[in-house]
């Protein structure tokens, strides 16, 4: 997964650097402020008159690898019908110049009221997808799962997700309060005591494990608009630690598939009854060890629980030491750091299935 | 007497930047019954370290973290406020000597709510003889000038009435006038709202003319300042109105702040500047207009945030970068209220 920020205006390129996102992602109207960008967003209404000015020579000049088309607005058949012909007419050239083109779920406004588009259910727009591909005689064409637009239209984000599968290419993170499409920051809407409306480790965990090969956009241009010029390093570096977070457990599949290390897991606790439950296939630990003496020697959950000091007897390049406990994970990475044992986390939020 | 400010610790005129304690000193004591399983996590310096390493000066200590309105208002009053005022204060000299290694200051406290409920006398009794009387001993303990206590929401009971609900709410402030002299704590009111999960309404000091009848006529009482008040960001959003006619009024009166945000609907304590859009859409605390409001009173009290959700919201790999995050946005706060 690669994550990264879709340009905006409100902060600069230059500070968006400095807090180490990248500009994953651009408008197309913004192509010549934005830089290089791999993946330029377009709406569908703009769309006919861009390709008739030569759009796409101007995204192949600038590098772009795909083009999604927003589907805002789109709401009777025959605008999408139209809009498939527009693109299975323009499929050869896309292809040529190496240009994926993903289909974005969307919504209608009317009155001052979002609705559904035709566009906005996950297995709509994967039906939309196929088609395109099948009459085009390509596979150039993908979706693109904008989380935002989902929200407003109260999608449980996670099943339409779902119902995309692979053919998702795109992600666009960002949050509103179910009446405006906001833009804003994840993690924030939440319900009362703070759990969050989107489950954000079930979306992306699914990523992570189903679907790795995606950019993962933040498309949070509302946050930067609504807080002060001075405060937008402020949320860049929280969005950017969120990304740092994201990327480090998207990681997980790979550091657990790593058969040149023996596996160890920290925790003979609860998390590793789920541990076992989603991995302990795929991926079973050499052994766990936990810091309760009573469990030495014994079997917890199918697996052999020893002492701590065990992993001091495998030698440092052949273990893989994973804690696999949330509620001490400070104290265990202190006891691990005092014992000279570099270790990973694993969070099974991202994996429960 | 008490000084006329309050303020027993912070004597420089810099605004400070706290932060609610609730969410991060995580013990949950509050339903501590025999047969009941809560978990219960040893108290260590990281979280007080991990404040301070964010920029904070001070924090808002939350006593109701250890008496959940929830467990009051489903009748669980018991727990840890049936300990004695000397194993209460001996439980927190762990807090006070983490505070003190870190350089903390407690700026308020927020006491355990409701006291009052309509119909559960046993339990009020409770609450106003033993919980409160034990908030102000650990306040003082630990040095906090201001303790947050919410007034009872009782327009809304059977037999019900803003004027009943007033007058309740004035003879128990009342009660507590010795208290706020031997333990030199002054307690605050709180704009407050009513309702449900299906709707919110005014509530007891909504209206900021409620909020100073409330305070001149306690003050009258004690024959000196015993009682200020709590200006909460979120609640007074959610019950749309102006910050400048809230401090227009209160003034002075106005010492301690509750700082979060919100959609305009749920009472969800986040994060300031999230809830509006591009194009200024969204039902999002105004934060200029709260800015001009406070500068309209030249507060220099504690910029304190009020946003324990973002604790549970953000998975917890975050709270470092969280906290810093609320506290850069107090600082940018404290300079805009002082320029």
């Amino acid at each position: 997964m690669e994550f990264g920020l879709q340009y905006n205006i409100h902060v600069t390129k230059n500070e968006i650097r400095e807090s180490g996102l990248k500009i994953l992602g651009a408008e197309y109207r913004e192509l010549p402020f934005a830089g290089s960008a791999p993946v330029i967003r377009i709406g569908c209404f703009e769309l006919e008159a861009a390709l008739l000015e030569g759009a796409l020579d101007e995204l192949h000049m600038s590098g772009v690898k795909y083009l999604v088309i927003e589907t805002i607005g789109l709401r009777e058949a025959f605008e999408a019908e139209r809009l498939k012909r527009i693109l299975v007419k323009h499929a050869p050239i896309l292809q040529e110049k190496e240009i994926g083109v993903c289909i974005e779920n969307g919504y209608v406004v009317e009155r001052e009221r979002v609705y559904r588009g035709v566009l906005s259910d996950g297995g709509t727009l994967a039906r939309f997808v196929d088609e395109l591909n099948e009459k085009s005689g390509t596979e150039i064409f993908r979706a693109a799962f904008n989380v935002g637009c989902a929200e407003l239209l109260l999608l449980r984000v996670s099943e339409h997700a779902r119902a995309l599968g692979k053919r998702t290419k795109v992600i666009y993170i960002s949050e509103n309060d179910g009446r405006d499409d906001l833009r804003q920051f994840p993690f924030t809407f939440t319900f009362l005591k703070g759990a969050p409306l989107v489950n954000w480790y079930r979306f992306t965990g699914y990523y992570m494990r189903e679907n790795p090969d995606v950019f993962c956009i933040g498309d949070i241009k509302g946050t930067f608009a609504a807080c002060p010029k001075e405060l937008g390093r402020t949320y860049l570096n929280l969005f950017a630690a969120i990304c740092n977070e994201w990327e480090y457990h998207s990681k997980t599949p790979e550091r657990l598939a790593d058969r040149s290390r023996k596996l160890i897991l920290f925790g003979a606790g609860e998390m590793l009854f789920y541990y076992m439950k989603e991995w302990g296939k795929q991926y079973p630990p050499a052994f766990a060890v936990d810091n309760n003496s009573a469990l030495w020697g014994k079997k917890v959950h199918g697996v052999k629980v020893e002492s701590p000091e065990k992993i001091l007897e495998i030698p440092e390049e052949e273990r893989n030491v994973v804690i696999c406990n949330l509620q001490y994970l400070e104290e265990i990475k202190s006891q691990l750091e005092g014992m000279g044992v570099n270790a990973e986390r694993y969070r099974r939020d991202y994996f429960d299935r | 007497m008490l000084k006329d400010t309050g303020e027993t610790i912070l004597t420089d005129k810099r605004i400070r930047i706290g932060v609610q304690t609730k969410g991060l000193l995580e013990e949950d004591l509050s339903a501590e019954k025999k047969n009941e399983k809560r978990t219960r996590v040893k108290l260590t310096k990281r979280p007080f370290q991990m404040i301070r390493n964010a920029g904070f000066d001070c924090v808002d200590f939350n006593l109701d973290a250890f008496l959940k309105n929830n467990d009051v208002y489903a009748g669980k009053v018991g727990g840890f406020f049936e300990k004695s005022t000397q194993e209460i204060l001996a439980y927190f000299e762990k807090y006070k000597q983490y505070l003190d290694e870190c350089g903390l200051v407690c700026s308020q406290m927020h006491a355990p709510y409701p006291v009052e409920i309509e119909g559960k006398k046993k339990q009020n009794t409770f609450m106003k003889s033993e919980v409160i009387p034990k908030c102000f001993a650990v306040a003082q303990y630990l040095g906090i000038p201001y303790m947050v206590i919410h007034s009872s929401k009782l327009r809304d009971g059977k037999n019900g009435s803003v004027e009943g609900e007033i007058a309740a709410n004035l003879d128990y402030y009342e009660t507590l006038i010795p208290f706020i002299k031997t333990h030199g704590v002054k307690v605050c009111l709180e704009n407050l709202y009513g309702g449900s999960s299906a709707g919110i309404i005014e509530g007891p000091c909504s209206d900021p003319y409620e909020a100073l009848s409330y305070i001149e006529t306690l003050n009258e009482r004690a024959g000196e300042e015993c009682f200020c008040f709590c200006l909460d960001s979120g609640h007074l959003n959610l019950v749309k109105r102006k910050f400048k006619d809230y401090t227009a009024v209160l003034g002075k009166h106005i010492r301690i702040l509750h700082i979060h945000d919100n959609d305009g609907v749920g009472d969800i304590h986040q994060l300031p500047f999230t809830f509006r859009g591009t194009k200024g859409e969204g039902y999002g605390v105004d934060w200029d207009e709260y800015i001009e409001a406070l500068r309209s009173i030249d507060f220099s009290g504690t910029l304190s945030f009020e946003t324990y959700p973002v604790m549970s919201s953000f998975p917890e790999e975050l709270h470092p970068a969280v906290l810093r995050t609320i506290c850069e946005t107090g600082e940018y706060l404290a300079q805009r209220i002082t320029e």
